[in-house]
């Protein structure tokens, strides 16, 4: 038995040693293949990701055949959910059989650089001042340019034509218009939203010089955070005051918010264009306006930008940048934004009748002008919650804003620095 | 050396039973000078020199060198995914870009795994040749080749069918368990993913680095703390009450039995999900018809979603909803089975209904649910849906970074997720996998020494 035992270790021993000697790895050629310069050759196909939505393709594929028409080139779309194309080109990318243009919301763009899988593009500057210029900004991480933006998306004014004639012309008066419309023993209210989530209030808090990182020169700075300076808790104390006189009530959610906006007991709300279809839908006569003037300033919002990025696996930079400049054209732009009804980046577009003349989409487009970029660096993932959790003490009455955003940015702090660890 | 013979390899593919004619007949030939361990010994060495070669010198040739040509398969077959397999979970690549860390770590796991069956079936080569030469020892001939596939399918027949369940079995459970546990050693997070970045073996470091930020630590204790209050108090009440309500209906007064099963079952035929969701609009602060019916019975309104204290009683409450009813299916299943003649003799005696209930009900229904409850506490340690769906963790509490009702899973879920600090969630996930392990080991020791009492002949 015991010898039968030490026969078995020993000769398990002998296999393991041999095949850890046989483990020696790959195969590699010791010299870096470096790229030679140059001009490179015009490539037979160009590989696009799009969101695997109806329209989205329906754009994106005659797009395509333009494209070709144009330049020779086939143009390959292929259908992957905007929130999946990071995972799916992490493994993709290194097997060759990734895309040559990805696309996704520019809050991610920091997360995708990082992580190396998009480089950053050359384009004139002629071409990037097509662009409304917050659009531009959310497309750079730490200073370079990683791609074009295609639409963007904001927050704007949501009222109830039958209960508000004509939306008030600065904030002040919403809120007294506010006060005198809201009961709410009778769940009347005259002005809704989601107040406990950071993204419908940070235009409060911007409005008094609250900032979430610094900006300089195209890189935020993530050890420097304006959320606990003194703009940022006048602009929190404003929020807890309309906690306090009851014009909102606290732990409210966006479904509340829907569903008495459409039982017609909201006269306005502050949500998205998603939101719209549904209120129509409802038989309610929505009207859309940017929000009005806080502190004597034009609110800055966060704004969305859907952009288009070049992966880093892709070996025709040159033409993917092109393709990326034909598909944010004025054209190209015009044509999805009549398929997709999604609000164009470019600023010729923006003043064109087409999206000016819409009523339901110029209160959108004239928000989403004049907003600023939700950061795009990965850090701002630490930055919703511990925010959203101050807000909600102070709508509880729970802290002073003063604690709450003085305990909040410190908790950001140091979940930045855990998450770096 | 004559110790051997006896030695106790009990289980095996060459059986012995069946031979004694033959081997009666091969002593005869046999030549006496040699000594008794000498085929097997030199067997077993071939053997583990090449697979095979044992065989073949035991004049199985068939096997033999069927063995041969899987060995050498095998070789040549996975000799470039072993080696890069193995390469890759020692060093996890070496240049960006070019080596993907995760997937040459899921490959090197995949490599270890098969070479672990290589070894398996080598040892079984060996022990094989030494058992057969053994039989040469003897005298007796080794079985020939419809012999031995006699025995493969007769003996060895409940072997062959499980073979491939179990390959499943390691590739489907065994793996995602090793692959979670390689990355807690590692430094897998958002700045060391790749492809840009490569990810390194960082030993305890995540376990030590958790331990030490005062955010985690005071996020650890108090989500470790709720989880443990969570799966005991749900469990237990979900059971209690199931049991409470089967007895109940159990009694021989009752009338109406099917209906009132059927209607107590009715929340588990419901998806867990729906109704989650619609539990957590009920309990709504301000709009929920739970608060709105508080207040017309001028209880007043209670903050369900907002305070820590609330909510939790809110899950508690809709968990238990969620869990009695297969606690009652499960404890009436088992009333029906005990026999009334144990009530009878104990009203005999004079018992009240407490003392039948607290000495015939509760042991014989506890004895036989016992594993199935261990199960359940596991399940609720675990519970997921009924916390995330419910109210994502929430409520805020100041100076920690997890919710106040998020129980271990949700914190894992929202550490993968929201930071991406996949090597703290790894090895919070071991954390809590030990945990689940040894509660679970030692209380299903527990219910077998209950066995041993003897209760139920």
């Amino acid at each position: 038995m015991l010898k039968w035992k030490k026969w078995m270790s020993l000769s398990m021993a002998g296999v393991v040693a041999v095949s850890l000697l046989a483990g020696c790895g790959p195969q590699r050629d010791g010299g870096t293949t470096a790229k030679e310069g140059g001009k490179e050759e015009k490539p037979k196909q160009l590989v696009i990701w799009e969101n695997k939505d109806a329209n989205h393709l329906k754009h994106t594929r005659k797009m395509a055949k333009e494209y070709e028409k144009k330049t020779g080139i086939q143009v390959k779309v292929i259908d992957v959910d905007i929130l999946k194309q990071q995972e799916k080109l992490t493994l993709d990318g290194p097997n060759g059989k990734g895309p040559d243009v990805v696309t996704w919301p520019h809050d991610r763009i920091g997360e995708a650089v990082i992580k190396g899988l998009i480089q950053p593009i050359e384009v004139e500057e002629e071409v990037t001042d097509q662009y409304n210029e917050s659009t531009i900004q959310a497309m750079q991480y730490d200073g370079q340019l990683y791609g074009l933006p295609r639409n963007t998306e904001s927050i704007a004014l949501l009222y109830n034509k039958a209960l508000m004639k004509q939306p008030p012309k600065t904030f002040e008066e919403l809120i007294d218009f506010a006060k005198k419309n809201t009961d709410p023993a009778k769940k009347k209210y005259g002005l809704l939203f989601e107040g406990e989530n950071f993204y419908y209030d940070y235009f409060v808090l911007d409005a008094f010089g609250g900032y979430v990182f610094k900006e300089l020169d195209g890189k935020l700075d993530p050890a420097d955070i304006g959320l606990n300076n003194s703009g940022a808790k006048r602009g929190l104390q404003m929020i807890g005051s309309w906690y306090e006189d009851k014009l909102l009530p606290p732990g409210l959610k966006d479904d509340t918010v829907n569903g008495l906006f459409k039982e017609g007991k909201v006269a306005a709300v502050i949500n998205g264009p998603w939101a719209v279809k549904d209120y129509r839908d409802a038989g309610i006569d929505v009207g859309v306006a940017p929000i009005p003037k806080l502190n004597g300033k034009d609110p800055r919002t966060f704004i969305g930008v859907k952009g288009l990025y070049i992966s880093a696996y892709s070996k025709n930079k040159y033409w993917a940048t092109d393709f990326l400049q034909f598909l944010t054209g004025k054209e190209a732009l015009q044509d999805r934004f009549k398929t997709t009804g999604e609000i164009p980046s470019r600023k010729d577009l923006l003043e064109a009748p087409i999206v000016k003349d819409d009523p339901l989409v110029a209160g959108f487009a004239g928000q989403a002008a004049q907003g600023t970029p939700m950061p795009n660096i990965p850090e701002m993932g630490q930055v919703w919650d511990p925010i959203a959790n101050a807000i909600t003490f102070v709508a509880k009455g729970k802290q002073k804003p003063e604690q709450a955003l003085d305990d909040a940015v410190k908790q950001i702090e140091e979940q930045i620095k855990t998450q770096k660890q | 050396m004559r110790t051997q013979t006896g030695s106790a390899l009990s289980v095996s593919f060459i059986g012995e039973g069946g031979f004694t004619i033959v081997a009666t007949d091969a002593k005869l030939t046999m030549q006496p000078e040699r000594p008794s361990s000498f085929h097997r010994r030199r067997a077993a060495l071939l053997s583990i020199l090449v697979m095979g070669l044992g065989q073949i010198y035991n004049r199985q040739w068939w096997k033999g060198f069927s063995f041969l040509i899987a060995e050498i398969a095998f070789l040549i077959a996975s000799f470039d995914f072993l080696n890069i397999g193995l390469w890759g979970i020692v060093t996890l690549g070496t240049e960006p870009f070019l080596d993907h860390s995760v997937l040459l770590l899921a490959q090197g796991i995949i490599a270890v795994i098969l070479i672990i069956f290589g070894l398996g079936f080598y040892a079984l080569n060996i022990r094989d040749a030494y058992r057969v030469g053994r039989m040469r020892d003897r005298g007796e001939n080794p079985p020939t080749l419809r012999e031995t596939y006699r025995m493969i399918t007769d003996k060895g027949y409940p072997y062959l069918l499980v073979t491939p369940g179990l390959i499943l079995l390691t590739f489907v459970v065994v793996f995602p368990i090793l692959f979670t546990v390689a990355i807690a050693f590692t430094n897998y997070d958002l700045y060391h993913s790749p492809p840009a970045k490569l990810v390194d073996w960082v030993g305890f470091s995540n376990f030590v680095g958790m331990f030490q930020s005062p955010l985690w630590q005071n996020s650890f204790i108090s989500v470790f703390s709720w989880t443990i209050v969570w799966t005991l108090v749900a469990t237990t009440l979900q059971f209690a009450l199931g049991l409470i309500l089967a007895v109940l209906i159990h009694q021989k007064g009752v009338r109406f039995k099917k209906f009132f099963r059927t209607v107590l079952i009715l929340p588990w035929a419901v998806p867990s999900f729906v109704s989650i969701l619609v539990f957590s609009g009920m309990f709504d602060d301000n709009f929920g018809p739970v608060n709105t019916m508080l207040q017309n019975i001028g209880v007043g309104e209670i903050p369900w979603m907002t305070d820590p204290m609330w909510t939790r009683v809110a899950l508690l409450l809709v968990q238990i909803w969620l869990g009695f009813p297969f606690s009652l299916a499960l404890c009436a299943g088992v009333l029906q089975g005990i026999s009334s003649d144990l009530y009878e003799a104990a009203e005999m005696d004079g018992a009240t209904a407490f003392q039948k209930f607290r000495r015939i009900t509760l042991p014989l229904v506890l004895y036989a649910t016992a594993p199935v409850l261990i199960t359940q506490y596991a399940f609720n340690f675990n519970n997921l849906n009924v916390i995330y769906l419910f109210n994502q963790g929430k409520p805020a509490v100041p100076g920690q970074s997890a919710g106040g009702t998020d129980i271990l899973i949700t914190w894992v879920y929202k550490l993968t997720f929201d930071t991406h600090k996949y090597n703290y969630a790894a090895a919070v996930t071991l954390i809590m996998s030990l945990v689940l392990m040894l509660v679970s080991l030692y209380q299903f020791r527990k219910t077998r020494a209950f066995q041993e009492e003897d209760l139920i002949q």
